[in-house]
């Protein structure tokens, strides 16, 4: 498969240099998204649906939504709720605290009535995404995929794996080469039984290690990002541009 | 009523903040304006989180399959009244 465009969101700077696709700032503001709406999405919702639009303005393409730990912080209101005595539960917070929300918001928003589908996979979330996206591109030419999370909530600092930020990356993703498009080439090869016991690259990759692996992408000729069962290798169309 | 100004006001900013209207001030909000669909736009979870700021302010219970629920709920100016008529706190 190929890659033809990706954005990406992130709340906070990690390198000192960042690709004009990544934008960098802890409130997103959906712009496109009208403020009835908007004021259902956290953060990374409107980060997400502003990556969405981006990609795909008209909403033709079925969108496949990875996010290990969705809006926790959400949840996590509703459950202390729960714990107060007389404290009743806030419906619209119920309603959104389910995996798929932001997709559901998002395809109101962009009238969308294409397949659209929300994964968690307990940090397995990129791989599960992209085979996903094989799936329907043995039916379909394109297909999206957006994978976010969200930082630790207080409650879980210590817990879990969370990203060092809240991030976001969505990337178009195409069975052929489309022409008049720069796309890299997107391949998957298996990690050896064992070399995955040894390799100290991150197998659970965020959504912050997959920024960086297409950051890298545009400047290298090939870039790898290894994960629990696969190396994902993205191969530049020709020789690498020069960045200098 | 000589509270109904004050009380009008405070049913605005509850709504406000209740629903999280982020773009929205109290001056925005008509008196006698549908508040769902085609005036301020709240839709049906608005209404169920309204209910609940409702109960939890003013310690009216409203019943969700009543037909008189939506007369209530119509514009701030019924709203206002259902609050005068029945608040137990």
């Amino acid at each position: 498969m190929h890659l033809t465009d990706w954005r990406a969101w992130q709340a906070s700077a990690t390198r000192t240099a960042h690709d004009s696709r990544v934008e960098i700032t802890p409130t997103p503001r959906a712009e496109q998204v009208p403020a009835m709406l908007r004021r259902r999405l956290s953060s990374v919702g409107q980060a997400c649906c502003t990556l969405l639009s981006a990609l795909d303005p008209h909403a033709n393409l079925p969108v496949i939504h990875a996010s290990r730990h969705g809006d926790t912080t959400r949840i996590l209101a509703l459950l202390d709720a729960a714990t107060q005595p007389d404290e009743a539960l806030s419906p619209a917070r119920f309603s959104l605290s389910v995996h798929n929300a932001i997709l559901g918001l998002y395809s109101i928003v962009s009238q969308s009535h294409q397949p659209l589908e929300a994964v968690a996979a307990c940090g397995d979330e990129f791989e599960a995404m992209m085979s996903e996206a094989l799936g329907y591109l043995t039916e379909r030419d394109e297909v999206i995929v957006l994978f976010s999370d969200i930082a630790a909530p207080d409650a879980f600092i210590h817990h879990g794996d969370y990203p060092a930020h809240a991030s976001a990356v969505a990337m178009r993703l195409s069975r052929s080469t489309v022409t008049g498009v720069g796309s890299a080439e997107l391949s998957a090869s298996p990690v050896s039984p064992a070399a995955s016991q040894t390799t100290h690259s991150p197998n659970a990759p965020t959504p912050l290690e997959v920024i960086h692996w297409l950051e890298q992408a545009e400047h290298l000729p090939e870039a790898t990002l290894t994960c629990r069962r696969q190396h994902w290798q993205l191969v530049a169309p020709h020789p690498a541009p020069d960045h200098d | 009523m000589s509270d109904t100004p004050t009380l009008e006001l405070e049913l605005k900013q509850l709504i406000i903040d209740t629903l999280e209207l982020e773009d929205i001030t109290a001056d925005d909000i008509v008196a006698d304006e549908p508040l769902f669909i085609d005036g301020l736009g709240l839709d049906s979870i608005d209404a169920l989180e309204l209910g609940l700021a409702l109960q939890k302010h003013y310690g009216i219970t409203l019943d969700a399959e009543a037909e008189d629920t939506r007369t209530h709920f119509a514009s701030l100016n019924a709203l206002r009244a259902l609050v005068e008529a029945r608040r137990e706190r």
